[in-house]
Parts: structure tokens; C-alpha cells; sequence
């Protein structure tokens, strides 16, 4: 099965990688907002720059000029402008010529391509802009570069986008795992109780406050559980209604038979009749263990209230003993317990049955029912391979036996303790012998 | 003994009734409770084999009417119920014995015969009278120089006297024995097996009264 994704991770990942991409795109948003804005800014910074700036250079300049002529012609050197430190330069220029007559002390060729006429103009590196002195003499021309531009705006998109990364980001995956954890505790709850359920337990899941998301699915399991628990039924009732409406034909099958077999002459006959006979009580051996096994897989071996087996053991002892077997029977004056009663016939019978038929017949079987309600039945024989003890619990299983066994006694013993969730054991050799077979039943989690 | 089998199913129902006149016993055979209820109205059976589940209501319904109703009738019940729990609630009814189908009949049979001893008050199969001795479970009967044979009718008579020993029983009731429903009752037939019986087991062992019936002597009295 390939590795399941965590609803609560996707639900972390999903909300944040979307509350990421608004981000961003508001960020994208907010980046070119803030260029034209900074552009704005920066083309008005630098008319008011060169504006502010032409006067003064043009009086450094002309005094300059009337200083003498070896100062004429020369460039001047000034500091930069203090703004945005080295990112903006300016040079004053005469116009007839374009020579340099002012400039800041670093200043790049690049700012000299700019045309030397009034207004917003590019070059390489330098948004430009260009004062002319009232007589048309000099202009200024004020640059500042692109890089100082960008170099804003990528600090402004850093300070927005820092906080997602640093506090944002961590803090929606915590906090969405956080609330997803609590939002599907009914979930969990949920699929705790579905995965509590065997295969015997369909009835509705708890009424539980779930989302209203959940309850949807929460009604469909119940549906599920309500088509399996009825398709269930049905073919549990079909087999137990199939095994009982069987009883009736054979019963007179077997009557008819046996009418036959007393009334026919001696010979082939009479011979033939008590084939069919033999053949009809297994049949019917079969259908009755079928029953019983339908019976035991459809549960319903639970009692709503404590009853006494003891007499319901004493019934069943008394179809079954022979008392000329020297059986040894040990039953307690009373055995309250939640097991059903049918299920404890059905329990004692079979393990009596098992004995009977694989038992050493000269040995005497022991049953033996505790006051504690651990019933044993003792037979003896040869000791069973451990290999083959856990075999004979399973479905026409007969261990190798040459009896006519139906091979379903001890699994319908197993189907019922296993409904009833008592204990179902086989010793070989019993207890205190070194032969013979016990089986154990132990019903204390049902007293 | 007269028996009343009470069983729907026509092919077991057969069997049955002939099951019961080959073991020596009449047998009446009803199909719903309707039917049984009229032939107990009518003859006083010494048995009931009850199926439960009848088309027109259970078996067990009818036994607990004829139990409220004071009868002492000894009931069988045949049913396909096998649960422990169906038993106990038959026996709880007053049946007297359950038995599953499918059943063999010679266990039926030995079931009818062990529940007819214990309403007689002996469930001792072997009965000794005088000089006879009675094994009623293997309808024989051995006098002092050997095995005498009876025929069927006149062992259905001899068991019907040994289950009202020391009793007078009327010759309605002898004839009850005899026949069943569907059967001709002829006139003097119960004089005849009397006096084939008094032939073959000895002259004193059944008394006339005349107007009343006739008695088997208890053995202390043969």
C-alpha cells in the first residue's frame, strides 16, 4: 500500500503554500506600486535637487570665472550629494560646449550621454534630469543611479517578505496542524471506534457531536455496517433455516428407510435399505452440525442475564452418557453465567461427542466442570502431535482420524468461545496422564 | 397401547403410525392440533407424540391445554427444534420425553415403551406374573415350559391389562386398543382374543365381570 499523506500535513501545507502565494503575489503587487511610486519620488527628489542645486553651482561658477581665467574651462570638483549617499551625482555643464564646468568628485562618463536638454531624460546607468540656467548657459544635470533604485526597492520587498519567512510561514504550518489536530479529534475518535469493531460487532457507531462534514460518513459507515450486519444475517439464516427445513425430509427419509429395512426380506433388499440408511444418518449428522456451526458463526452467544448451565449440562449428559462407560462426572451444584444456554448445550455436546468418537473406548471419559466454570473433557489415546492439536480446531478438520467424525465438533466449539470470548484449549497428553486428550473451556470472564 | 401421533409431514407421519403398529401398539395419526384435539376428546390414548410446529399452531400450545385441561396423557415431542432451550421449554410444557428428528424408530419405540413403564409405575421392562414373566421391551412372554408366541392383537390386549393390573378395564377400552379410527370394530372380537389369551397364559389370569370388564389378576392373587 503506498505511504498515506497526512490530512493534517496536506491541511498545513495546502493553507500555507496558498496564504504563501498571496503573499507573493501581493508582494509582486506591492513591488511595482512601490517602483512607480519610488520613480515618482526619485524623478521629483531629483528636479527639486538640480533645481535647488543650479543656483549654487552657478554662483560657485561664476565666481570662479571672475577669480581668473586659469580657473575657466577647468572642472570643479564637489562632494557628492548627501542623499542616499553615493547614488547620486550631479555635473554642471556649459551648453555651447557640453564641457563639464562642475561636477561631484566621483562621477561616471555614462552621466555625460545625457542629453542637455531641460527635463527627465536615461542613460546606462542614470535616471537623468536636466536643469537649464535662466540665460541657457549651463545645466545641471542631476543623476541618480538605477542600481540606488533598485537597491530601495528590493530592501522594502526584503522588510515584507521577512516576516513570512521568519514568523509567518512557521507559525501558519504550527497553528493550522494545531487547529486541524483538534478539528479532527472526532475523526480519530471515529476511526478508533470503526477500528475497535470485529467482524462479529456491526451494530451503529456511537452517536458522537462530529462536524458536520463528518457526519455524512459517519452515516455511511453506519449504512455499510447495516447492509453487511442484514447480508450477514441473511446468510447465516439461510444456512441455520436451510439446515432445519432439511431435518423434517430427512427425519422421514430415514423413517421410510428404516420401514423399509424392517419390513424387507432377507437379502439384497434389506442389505441396499441399510445403506441408504447409514448414508441418511450421515447426511443428517452433517445437517446438524452445519446448523450448529451457523449458529455459533451468527453469535448471539451471549446471555443478557446470568443463568444457571448446570442443568442445561445435565441435559446434555444424559442424551449422551452411557452408564455403563464408567464415565466420571464432576458437575457444581450451580454455575451462574452469561453464556447462552444453547451455546453451553452446544459447547458440551460437541466436546463430549469428540471424545466419544476418538476416545480410547476402554478408557472412561472424565467431565469435569468447576465451580469457577473451567469445564474439561478428559478421553484417553494416544498423545496428538502438537502440530495437529492446532489443526483440529478448523473447519472439517479431522486430524488424521479414520472415524466418521463430520470434522466441525471442536470448530463449532472454537466459533463459540471465540464469540464469546472465553478461553478454548487442547492439551494432548491431559493433565496428570501421559496420554489421552483434554479439552478446556474456560468460561470465568462470562461467571 | 393406543397412541395418538400429532405430525403434519405425510412421509414421516407414515412411517410413524406404521412404526408404532409394528411395535404393537394402535396409533391414530393427526395432522393439525384441530385433529388432535378431537381424538383426545374422543379416546383416552395412553401416548401423545406431538410434532411442535403444526399448520394451525404449536405443538407446545396444545400440550400446555391439554396439561391445564387435567390430562395425564404421557407426551412425546418430535420436533426439528433442536435447541436445549426449545427442550427445556417442552419438558417445562409437560412433555414427558423430547426427541430431535431425525430420529431412528427403534429408539422411538424404545422411548414409548420406557415412558408408557413409567406411567404405569413400574419402569422395570421385565414383569413377573405368577409363574410368567413379561419383558415388555422385547414384547415376550415366557411361561413355565418355555416361550409362549402371541400374535399382535393379542399382545396389544396382554400389555393393556399389565398397565391396569389388578384393574377392571371395560371392553370400550380394550377395543380402543385394538382399533384404530380408521379400523371396523367387529363384535365379538375382544371375547375371542380374551379367550385366546386365557388359552395360551392360563384359565384364572383374566377375570370376567360381567357388565363391567375384565381383570387381570395381580401375581399374589393368580
Amino acid at each position: 500500500m503506498k505511504s498515506r499523506i497526512s490530512l493534517r500535513m496536506r491541511l498545513a501545507f495546502g493553507l500555507t503554500s496558498a496564504m504563501v502565494v498571496v503573499w507573493l503575489l501581493a508582494m509582486v503587487a506591492s513591488a511595482f506600486t512601490l517602483r512607480h511610486e519610488v520613480e515618482e519620488l526619485s524623478e521629483s527628489l531629483l528636479a527639486l535637487t538640480a533645481e535647488r542645486l543650479l543656483p549654487l553651482a552657478l554662483d560657485s561658477q561664476l565666481t570662479q570665472e571672475a577669480l581668473g581665467p586659469e580657473g575657466a574651462g577647468q572642472a570643479h570638483l564637489v562632494s557628492p550629494v548627501a542623499v542616499g549617499e553615493d547614488s547620486f551625482v550631479w555635473v554642471l555643464r556649459r551648453v555651447a560646449d557640453g564641457s563639464v564646468a562642475m561636477q561631484t568628485s566621483r562621477i561616471d562618463s555614462d552621466l555625460l550621454s545625457a542629453p542637455i536638454a531641460e527635463g527627465q531624460s536615461q542613460t546606462e546607468h542614470f535616471e537623468v534630469y536636466t536643469h537649464l540656467s535662466p540665460d541657457g548657459a549651463y545645466a545641471i544635470q542631476v543623476g541618480e543611479t538605477r542600481d540606488g533604485r533598485n537597491e530601495a526597492l528590493v530592501e522594502t520587498m526584503q522588510a515584507l517578505a521577512a516576516p513570512l519567512l521568519l514568523l509567518v510561514l512557521p507559525f501558519s504550518i504550527f497553528f493550522v496542524l494545531w487547529v486541524s489536530r483538534r478539528a479532527l479529534r472526532p475523526v480519530e475518535a471515529l476511526s478508533n471506534e470503526v477500528a475497535g469493531r470485529d467482524a462479529r460487532d456491526l451494530s451503529p457507531l456511537a452517536a458522537v457531536a462530529l462536524p458536520a462534514e463528518l457526519n455524512p460518513i459517519h452515516n455511511a459507515v453506519d449504512a455499510l455496517l447495516e447492509r453487511l450486519r442484514r447480508t450477514l444475517e441473511a446468510e447465516r439464516s439461510f444456512a441455520s433455516n436451510a439446515a432445519h427445513e432439511l431435518r423434517t425430509p430427512i427425519a422421514a427419509t430415514m423413517a421410510q428407510t428404516q420401514r423399509l429395512v424392517a419390513e424387507a426380506p432377507e437379502g439384497e433388499l434389506r442389505q441396499r435399505a441399510q445403506k441408504i440408511e447409514r448414508e441418511l444418518v450421515r447426511i443428517a449428522r452433517m445437517s446438524e452440525k452445519l446448523l450448529e456451526l451457523a449458529r455459533a458463526d451468527g453469535g448471539g452467544v451471549i446471555s443478557e442475564q446470568r443463568r444457571d448451565l448446570v442443568p442445561v449440562m445435565r441435559l446434555v449428559l444424559a442424551d449422551l452418557v452411557d452408564g455403563s462407560e464408567g464415565w466420571e462426572i464432576s458437575l457444581p451444584d450451580s454455575l451462574p453465567s452469561y453464556l447462552d444456554r444453547d451455546a453451553c448445550g452446544m459447547v458440551l455436546r460437541n466436546l463430549v461427542e469428540n471424545a466419544k468418537k476418538h476416545g480410547n473406548p476402554s478408557a472412561p471419559i472424565n467431565v469435569t466442570v468447576t465451580s469457577s466454570g473451567v469445564i474439561s473433557v478428559t478421553n484417553g489415546g494416544a498423545v496428538i502431535a502438537p502440530e495437529t492439536l492446532t489443526q483440529l480446531t478448523e473447519r472439517f478438520e479431522r486430524g488424521g482420524a479414520q472415524t466418521e467424525g463430520s470434522g466441525l465438533g471442536l470448530a463449532i466449539v472454537a466459533a463459540v468461545t471465540q464469540s464469546a470470548g472465553v478461553g478454548f484449549t487442547l492439551l494432548s497428553p491431559a493433565p496428570d496422564r501421559a496420554d489421552g486428550f483434554c479439552a478446556r473451556v474456560d468460561l470465568r470472564p462470562l461467571m | 397401547m393406543r397412541i395418538l401421533l400429532v405430525e403434519d409431514d405425510a412421509g414421516l407421519g407414515e412411517a410413524v403410525r406404521d412404526q408404532i403398529t409394528a411395535s404393537g401398539h394402535t396409533g391414530d395419526w393427526a395432522q393439525t392440533i384441530a385433529d388432535a384435539k378431537a381424538c383426545t376428546q374422543t379416546v383416552s390414548y395412553d401416548l401423545i407424540l406431538l410434532d411442535l410446529m403444526l399448520p394451525d399452531g404449536t405443538g407446545i400450545a396444545f400440550l400446555r391445554a391439554l396439561r391445564a385441561g387435567g390430562a395425564q396423557v404421557p407426551v412425546i415431542i418430535l420436533t426439528a427444534r433442536d435447541r436445549i432451550t426449545d427442550r427445556i421449554e417442552g419438558l417445562d410444557a409437560g412433555a414427558d420425553d423430547y426427541l430431535v428428528k431425525p430420529f431412528d424408530l427403534a429408539e422411538l419405540s424404545a422411548r414409548i415403551n420406557a415412558v408408557a413403564r413409567r406411567y404405569s409405575g413400574n419402569p422395570n421392562p421385565r414383569v413377573q406374573l405368577g409363574a410368567l414373566e413379561v419383558d415388555l421391551s422385547g414384547r415376550s412372554v415366557t411361561g413355565p415350559s418355555g416361550e409362549i408366541a402371541l400374535s399382535q392383537r393379542e399382545w396389544i390386549l396382554f400389555e393393556s391389562f399389565l398397565r391396569h393390573l389388578g384393574q377392571i378395564v371395560t371392553k370400550s377400552q380394550l377395543e380402543d386398543q385394538l382399533y384404530s379410527f380408521d379400523a371396523e370394530v367387529e363384535s365379538n372380537t375382544i371375547e375371542v382374543y380374551i379367550s385366546r389369551l386365557r388359552k395360551k397364559l392360563g384359565r384364572d389370569l383374566i377375570e370376567t365381570h360381567r357388565g363391567l370388564g375384565y381383570r387381570l389378576r395381580k401375581p399374589e392373587a393368580v
